[in-house]
């Protein structure tokens, strides 16, 4: 406006002051009632008129600028390179130039303001250059909102970057892609690479990943709905990036979609560190599995060390011994009655020593490995066990069996059976003050069973989680070798349940 | 009477030895022999006439249970007396379930051994 205002005074006369005489003063008024500045230089840069509003902006009187340069105002504190780039655009001017300027100058009293100023040369009727009209306007406030902008832009780009979210909006009907510059960073892409089209965003995503994209987004517009997904992309250097996008479609009163937008979110990190973990993971279930078999493996070495003690103990020492039994009945019986009392009361404390010893021996192979469970199966084994446990203990054992077991059970699970009944007793014995005992075996087709309940004062739940002395550990590794489980179940006061189930396999 | 024949399999020597003596001495008139394995003391259980068995249930070539048991269907009517060091209220019931006569579980008395011997003697078809 200033500018068209400034042209059509091209032809006012040379001095404002012959204007004013001129016109009158209601020109005069005029220019002073503007509040868009407005000057008058000589074409050597001297200023010879400022309306009223150019004085109050430089805080002086007419006669105190008049016949100065520009440069000589007090606009220029701390910035005196745009009084020289104003004084470059005068001279223009003056040459005979149309010229434009956006500008700043400090008030006097304090504060910044933006002024958009042209300069347009007054000729004379030969054309020449007689003097130069500028006219500004004060544009502090736009600028202001111009700079708050950007500077909110770059906070958002800042925020982009930080947060590795980058956004977009994609007009539908002319298929016009934009992209917030986080996401070109995201894609790896220099703003020329990408074509701006859904093409050429689809181009980029992984291949495993485009007909679950273009699933996903032709959904959401054809029901005009939010979504969100991950979707891989492709850098052009082959890196790939996982992205978390979420979008909304924007449709026009009828429905129809006009424009898409969304952001998506760089969890690349997130990702690959979910994918070391999982991989972490495997890593150590597999090595707990080796774990695993290498104590399975210690375990049936254990067992079949502990079979050949019992063989040789049984074979060698319980043999032996009764075979002294036998000769010590047979020279008793040939001591001669000139023996007396004090050979025969000898020969029966060694009679009751070797019954004694024997009994040892029997202890100790029963529990290396009770030969009863090879001869006569697990439930004779869980009844003598039983039975012993009672006689030893003084704790009440009943033994349940429930249905009769049509086929044995198989060895490898009869012997695990065993050891996580006499691990369990053994527990009963030390810990449970009980005075009952109840073990029962249940043989389904697929499955067996082995409840050991006592009636003793039971285990501290937080005792029972990490109860690695009470064996409980070892019993279900014992179970889990097979494909089974142990579960413990107690309360203080209530008792304790140790319930072994194994799945059945064929004996032979 | 007829001389009784009784043949003990147990692969311990001085145990072979311990009972021949014992039943030396309780049963002087009777014919004692061995086998040193559960293989030889079947083929000669089977393939002599004999009264009694002692049959140790330990044997190291091959299980007792299945001498017994091949002993039995060879020839149902021959007592066989098994032992072994075993409680005898474990595995009394089950030997004989198997097809012994009695059992005896080592370690009792030389007296309570005679017993069994006798008894099992006793109930035996050959008499």
């Amino acid at each position: 406006l200033e500018v068209s205002v400034s042209a059509s005074r091209a032809q006012i006369p040379l001095r404002v002051e012959q204007a004013v005489g001129e016109v009158g003063t209601g020109f005069r008024d005029f220019l002073d009632g503007l509040f868009s500045y407005f000057g008058l230089y000589s074409t050597d840069g001297r200023i010879l008129d400022f309306n009223q509003a150019a004085l109050d902006l430089a805080g002086l009187g007419r006669e105190q600028v008049v016949g100065r340069r520009l440069t000589e105002l007090p606009f220029w504190a701390g910035m005196p390179e745009e009084g020289e780039r104003l004084m470059g655009a005068l001279e223009r001017a003056a040459g005979g130039e149309a010229v434009r300027v956006e500008t700043r100058v400090g008030r006097p009293g304090g504060g910044i303001v933006y002024v958009d100023a042209a300069f347009v040369p007054l000729r004379d009727a030969a054309g020449k250059v007689t003097q130069v009209i500028t006219t500004g306007v004060d544009i502090t406030t736009r600028k202001t909102i111009e700079m708050q902008l950007a500077h909110s832009e770059r906070r958002f780009a800042e925020a982009q970057r930080v947060a590795h979210v980058g956004s977009w909006e994609w007009e539908v009907g002319g298929d016009r892609v934009a992209w917030s510059d986080e996401l070109y960073e995201i894609y790896g892409l220099a703003k020329h690479e990408f074509d701006g089209t859904y093409a050429g965003f689809l181009s980029r995503v992984h291949p495993d990943d485009a007909n679950y994209t273009i699933e996903i987004v032709g959904n959401a517009l054809k029901a005009v709905t939010p979504f969100v997904y991950d979707h891989r992309v492709v850098r052009p250097d082959g890196e790939v990036r996982m992205l978390h996008t979420r979008g909304e479609v924007i449709a026009d009163p009828r429905g129809k979609p006009m424009r898409m937008t969304g952001c998506c979110w760089d969890v690349t990190d997130k990702w690959q560190a979910m994918r070391d973990l999982e991989r972490e993971e495997e890593r150590l279930r597999a090595s707990q599995g080796q774990l695993r078999a290498l104590a399975a493996r210690l375990d049936a070495i254990r067992e079949e060390e502990r079979r050949a003690i019992a063989r040789e103990v049984h074979d060698q020492i319980g043999q032996a011994l009764t075979v002294l039994k036998l000769d010590l009945a047979s020279l008793r019986a040939r001591l001669p009655p000139a023996a007396g009392d004090e050979a025969r009361l000898q020969a029966a404390a060694m009679d009751h020593l070797i019954d004694d010893t024997l009994g040892i021996v029997r202890r100790i192979t029963a529990e290396l490995r009770p030969a009863l469970l090879d001869d006569l199966g697990l439930v004779a084994a869980i009844q003598w066990q039983a039975r012993d446990f009672g006689s030893r203990t003084g704790v009440a054992c009943r033994v349940e069996i429930s249905p009769d077991p049509g086929v044995p059970v198989a060895a490898g699970e009869a012997l695990v059976l065993f050891r996580i009944l006499q691990e369990a007793l053994t527990n009963v014995a030390r810990h449970a003050r009980a005075r009952n005992v109840v073990v029962r075996l249940d043989l389904a087709a697929t499955e067996v069973t082995l409840t050991i309940a006592d009636d003793g004062r039971g285990i501290d739940p937080a005792q029972l989680l990490h109860a690695t002395s009470l064996g409980l550990v070892g019993m279900q590794e014992r179970a889990l070798v097979l494909g089974g489980s142990v579960t413990f179940t107690s309360a203080p006061g209530s008792g304790t349940t140790v319930m072994a189930k194994l799945p059945r396999t064929d004996p032979r | 009477v007829r001389q009784r024949r009784i043949l003990i399999v147990d692969d311990h020597p001085a145990m072979r030895r311990a009972v021949s003596e014992m039943l030396a001495r309780v049963l002087p008139d009777a014919l004692v022999d061995e086998a040193a394995t559960g293989a030889a003391g079947l083929e000669r259980a089977v393939g002599e006439p004999w009264d009694l068995v002692l049959l140790d249930l330990g044997l190291a070539d091959r299980s007792g249970w299945d001498v017994l048991r091949d002993v039995r269907r060879a020839c149902p009517g021959l007592a066989v007396l098994v032992m072994s060091l075993q409680p005898e209220e474990i595995y009394g019931a089950p030997v004989v379930d198997a097809g012994a006569t009695a059992y005896f579980a080592k370690g009792g008395s030389a007296e309570d051994l005679a017993a069994a011997v006798t008894r099992a003697l006793s109930n035996s078809p050959a008499q």
